[in-house]
């Protein structure tokens, strides 16, 4: 599917599927209900493409897409200009592709915000180069969220941490600020523990990149790790 | 390519312009035949005659059987779903002019329906409406179908070269009727008697034995155009 679904206006969704039913010579005429239905488009009766709204146009793009069964899928920004329900619905059908239909999806898009909630493998590429592939679970490692303490000496905090709750991931980053990368959700008694001890803590937050930023530093030479 | 054929027939009888197109000229030709009657012309024989003075016309009508078959593919980027699934684009274009003829050749049934069933309803029967005057019109009628296929080639030959209709429809009427008057500005004249236009003239002669230039003329037009709308179709960026 290659952006915006190009069919004919004055057909309506069963009748541009049905057209391209026959030019491929697909003898299995349920196909084009069947798609219909699996994208949500089955009750739009008599109504024309050219009637359709941007959400409707893309699902019946995807439903000309899938009619045949493929292995795999390739989608070029399929949800530019979606609104965030069409979205969501575009989403969930890609999802229940793969699930259902065992489905391999390739997306090329931009939005990388959206490919985060749907992707298992991602290839990074830059003026037409290739320049990484990775698995999400891989990509979400570098790109992890941690908890931030900066406080009078990073050392100490970095021991109290270790002592008192066992931490095994602590990265000091410098002499007064100290990386944790577990019980990110709950700093408080982490917090608590340090004062009691007689540590300064000056700042506590949560941090990490998000896959725009991981992507803008890969492209500009630099990596998260 | 039945496939695609088949495809594009389905296409065009899913909606309403191609009826309304066979409804008007269907109409017009009632109309023809109803405005001969009663008068000096309102014999059979005569309609037949004014028939075959009308055989170039219908080239003016092809560009519109393009515009369905083609043109609306590129109007609304339809073509690259075909491509992206893997059909050959000489096999496409192929289909699709053979698609444009085939639409074509129902309407020119549908018109010679229209035409000859109104003769019968309102003109006269007259001496000189004989079997061989048909079968002399239907020869004509035989030799300009291959004048309309070519013309058919053309127009789809421009329809891909050019994205808008608008200029495409112009190239196509341009070399129909204006390259004589080019020819002319070149010191070609000699090449005249070699065009399209100039065909249905050597048709509508009384003498049925020199039809083998239009034919002759209407083949290799059609090749050359074929060649050329091919090439062109395989280079063209169809998303």
């Amino acid at each position: 599917m290659i952006e915006t679904p190009g069919l004919f206006p004055y057909l309506t969704a069963r009748e541009n599927l049905e057209y391209y039913r026959i030019q491929r010579g697909n003898k299995d005429k349920g196909c084009v209900e069947r798609a219909l239905q699996f994208v949500g488009l089955e009750g739009t009766g008599r109504k024309k493409f050219k009637g359709f709204s941007l959400g409707m146009k893309q699902r019946l793009g995807l439903a000309l897409a899938i009619m045949d069964n493929p292995e795999i899928l390739i989608l070029d920004e399929p949800i530019n200009g979606l609104d965030p329900m069409g979205i969501k619905d575009f989403r969930s059908i890609i999802l229940k592709m793969n699930r259902e239909k065992k489905t391999t999806v390739l997306i090329s898009s931009h939005i990388l915000g959206e490919l985060s909630q749907i992707a298992t493998t991602y290839s990074f590429i830059n003026s037409g180069r290739l320049v990484q592939h990775i698995s999400a679970k891989d990509l979400k490692e570098k790109c992890r969220s941690f908890l931030c303490i900066v406080s009078d000496s990073a050392d100490r905090t970095s021991e109290i941490l270790k002592n008192n709750f066992q931490f095994k991931n602590i990265e000091v980053a410098d002499e007064h600020t100290v990386h944790v990368n577990e019980k990110v959700d709950d700093p408080a008694p982490a917090v608590k523990a340090l004062v009691e001890n007689g540590v300064m803590v000056s700042q506590v937050y949560q941090s990490g990149i998000n896959l725009e930023q991981y992507f803008v530093n890969l492209v500009e030479g630099k990596e998260n790790g | 390519m039945a496939k695609l054929i088949h495809a594009d027939f389905y296409k065009t009888f899913h909606r309403v312009y191609f009826y309304i197109l066979v409804a008007g000229l269907a109409a017009l030709c009632f109309l023809m035949n109803y405005a001969m009657r009663g008068g000096m012309l309102g014999n059979m024989s005569s309609s037949v005659q004014f028939a075959v003075m009308l055989l170039e016309y219908p080239v003016i009508i092809l560009p519109m059987v393009t515009q369905i078959v083609f043109s609306e593919e590129f109007q609304f980027h339809t073509l690259k779903n075909t491509a992206s699934y893997g059909t050959n684009r000489t096999l496409l274009f192929t289909a699709k002019l053979i698609t444009s003829i085939l639409l074509c050749m129902i309407l020119a049934a549908v018109v010679l329906a229209a035409y000859f069933g109104s003769m019968f309803i309102f003109l006269k029967h007259d001496a000189e409406f004989t079997s061989s005057l048909l079968n002399n019109f239907f020869m004509r009628l035989g030799v300009s179908c291959a004048v309309y296929a070519a013309c058919i080639t053309m127009s789809a030959f421009f329809t891909v070269l050019f994205r808008r209709n608008g200029l495409a429809i112009f190239f196509y009427y341009g070399v129909f009727y204006l390259m004589q008057y080019f020819l002319v500005l070149l010191h070609l004249e000699k090449f005249e008697s070699y065009l399209l236009e100039a065909q249905f003239a050597t048709i509508r002669k009384l003498s049925v034995t020199s039809f083998q230039k239009p034919l002759m003329v209407s083949a290799v037009t059609t090749l050359v155009f074929f060649i050329a709308g091919a090439v062109a179709f395989r280079r063209k960026d169809l998303c």
